[in-house]
């Protein structure tokens, strides 16, 4: 409901059409349930898409991915998201998938239909409400571009606050107009936002869905049969 | 709400590419038109920006366009004055450059000509507008009783790109010596860097009462302003605090800011620490971001993800004249602000600390 009332103040000023409705992770406009890419809305990914794309990387090789979560989330949502990732801000195809899991862990290699080998490491072994540690590296012939800086291991904050813990309170704040969201909140509602502004992407996401559900399920199949398999291998 | 017709004048200000995207995509704006100040700053924006009428000067503008209700002041320090003469007598609200004068006189006359004309002044300070500046603003008074503010405003030089910032009298309004025996003038990095100067009177509640400040030797040697410098002091209410306004971060000297700017991996840096008897808050304005290698240099560098003040600095300005509210940053306001910069350039100039 909150993040409702943040895309209604969105909608009022920005003047898209009214009566959508945000549910979780979907939106329900002009009849259709539309399952959102939140990721797609994300500062950090936008600015790394723009990278591979503006002619600041040439050459993109490969694409190493880290994603370390709370225990208990799922490792097919995971796996979906950091896919998409991959799928977007490439703007390519995987055509092919491998998978290796164990227990609450998985790693996985995919590649594009141009040749680049993405490699997507998970665990879902973080105590409970332990922030998500995670980084996205693209490496090209021309240049290497991370979401995290240099010399470090996990997420850096915008802002540390020191009292009487020796463990700092946290945040990161990363939009003016939407206050008060955290950064995954922030990118679920920007990306219902776009979504309204853009009719096209709801077919677009309703798509996307559709090849990530199989690639996920291709996934599953691979870590199950040991074989490196080809997409359109999971029916 | 009526869509407010906007103008921009000059184009000659470092901040005049910030608000490209913001006037267009704006819905409370309708950016009317353009005066540019020369023909090299008329082709940048050419370049840029299409389908918004261009003209060679202030007053050819406005006379072709009767409808402008606000402008901004995209133009050097030393233009404002007149500027903003133009437009007040017209009944033009203006959003103004960070520094609207360092000379106090025409700091009392732009007073005047905006209180006859009954028109909104607003300063841009868009620091006010940053998510993590809010969340530093509603954290600051849980350290308890404060006791120290330390703040960076740190930055490439940007004079090669804007180059009356590397012009006295343009960027300070006159020549004036550092100090005795110095080959250097005033209105290099102090003048461009208010924003902390401005905050702390904010976070802290008080005003400055005691200034002390120092210049380093230059970093580049073809600068005849200064580019480092280091600023201590005492506020009225007990406060310490330690600020670098400095020109500290090297660049490459291209006209046009673009991919290639910065030596230095990151061109701009915010950090504010608040410490008090109860803990300590550390804030990166700017920051994480996202880090890469690429072309043209194959330089390790931040690229930013945020820099989005300007939507909230404009939505505020809109509102300023729709409901005819006074501006956060307003000349009264801003006045105290100006006044510690200025004992800034004293304290250097004498060696000694500046009551205030």
């Amino acid at each position: 409901m909150e993040l409702q009332k943040y895309l209604d103040l969105l909608v009022e000023k920005y003047d898209l059409p009214r009566g959508a409705a945000l549910s979780g992770k979907t939106l329900a406009v002009g009849g259709k349930t539309v399952p959102l890419l939140p990721w797609r809305s994300e500062r950090r990914f936008i600015e790394l898409k723009n990278l591979v794309h503006d002619g600041t990387l040439e050459g993109v090789s490969a694409v190493r991915i880290s994603h370390i979560a709370p225990k208990g989330t799922s490792l097919d949502e995971m796996l979906y998201k950091e896919l998409d990732v991959c799928r977007w801000v490439l703007d390519d195809e995987i055509k092919e998938i491998a998978t290796f899991r164990n227990g609450a862990t998985s790693n996985t290699v995919a590649e594009t239909k141009s040749g680049v080998i993405c490699t997507i490491e998970l665990a879902a072994t973080l105590a409970a409400g332990t922030p998500i540690v995670d980084k996205h590296e693209i490496t090209a012939r021309v240049g290497v571009a991370c979401d995290r800086a240099v010399d470090t291991q996990v997420p850096q904050s915008s802002t540390y606050f020191y009292t009487d813990s020796p463990t700092p309170v946290t945040y990161t704040d990363v939009d003016f107009e939407l206050y008060g969201l955290n950064v995954s909140d922030v990118s679920t509602v920007r990306c219902a936002q776009a979504v309204l502004a853009d009719e096209a992407l709801a077919d677009a996401f309703i798509e996307a869905d559709k090849t990530l559900t199989a690639l996920v399920a291709l996934s599953a199949k691979s870590a199950g049969c040991g074989e490196n398999l080809k997409a359109g291998d999971a029916q | 709400m009526k869509p407010l017709k906007i103008a921009m004048m000059s184009m000659t200000h470092g901040h005049t590419r910030k608000y490209y995207q913001v006037l267009k995509e704006n819905p409370k704006l309708d950016w009317v038109a353009v005066s540019t100040a020369n023909d090299e700053v008329k082709q940048v924006f050419l370049d840029k920006v299409s389908g918004i009428p261009c003209y060679d000067s202030d007053e050819a503008m406005l006379d072709a366009h009767p409808e402008i209700e606000a402008v901004v002041l995209a133009s050097e320090n030393s233009d404002h004055l007149r500027q903003v003469k133009l437009c007040a007598e017209r009944g033009i609200h203006i959003l103004s450059m960070k520094i609207p004068t360092f000379d106090m006189a025409e700091y009392d006359e732009m007073e005047r000509l905006v209180k006859e004309n009954d028109i909104i002044f607003q300063i841009e300070l868009e620091l006010h507008y940053n998510p993590t500046v809010v969340r530093m603003k509603e954290l600051a008074a849980g350290v308890g009783q404060m006791r120290s503010f330390q703040a960076t405003n740190v930055t490439l030089s940007p004079v090669w790109a804007f180059p009356w910032q590397g012009q006295p009298e343009a960027s300070y309004g006159k020549r004036v010596p550092l100090k005795e025996g110095d080959p250097r003038f005033r209105g290099g990095a102090l003048c461009d860097h208010p924003h902390i100067f401005d905050m702390i009177r904010e976070v802290t509640d008080s005003e400055f009462d005691t200034i002390f400040a120092k210049v380093g030797p230059n970093i580049r040697e073809d600068l005849e302003e200064e580019d480092m410098l280091t600023v201590i002091g005492k506020m009225k209410n007990g406060v310490i605090f330690s600020l670098d306004p400095s020109w500290s971060k090297k660049e490459n000297k291209l006209k046009v800011p673009g991919p290639g700017w910065e030596i230095f991996p990151k061109r701009m840096e915010v950090n504010i620490t608040i410490s008090g008897d109860g803990g300590t808050l550390m804030t990166d304005c700017f920051g994480p971001n996202v880090y890469e290698n690429g072309n043209p240099e194959e330089k390790y560098i931040v690229r930013y993800t945020y820099f989005d003040e300007w939507v909230g600095l404009v939505d505020e300005f809109v509102d300023n004249i729709r409901f005819h509210r006074t501006p956060k940053i307003h000349l009264a306001r801003h006045r105290g602000t100006i006044a510690a910069i200025n004992a800034c350039y004293e304290s250097i100039a004498t060696g000694k600390p500046v009551k205030l």
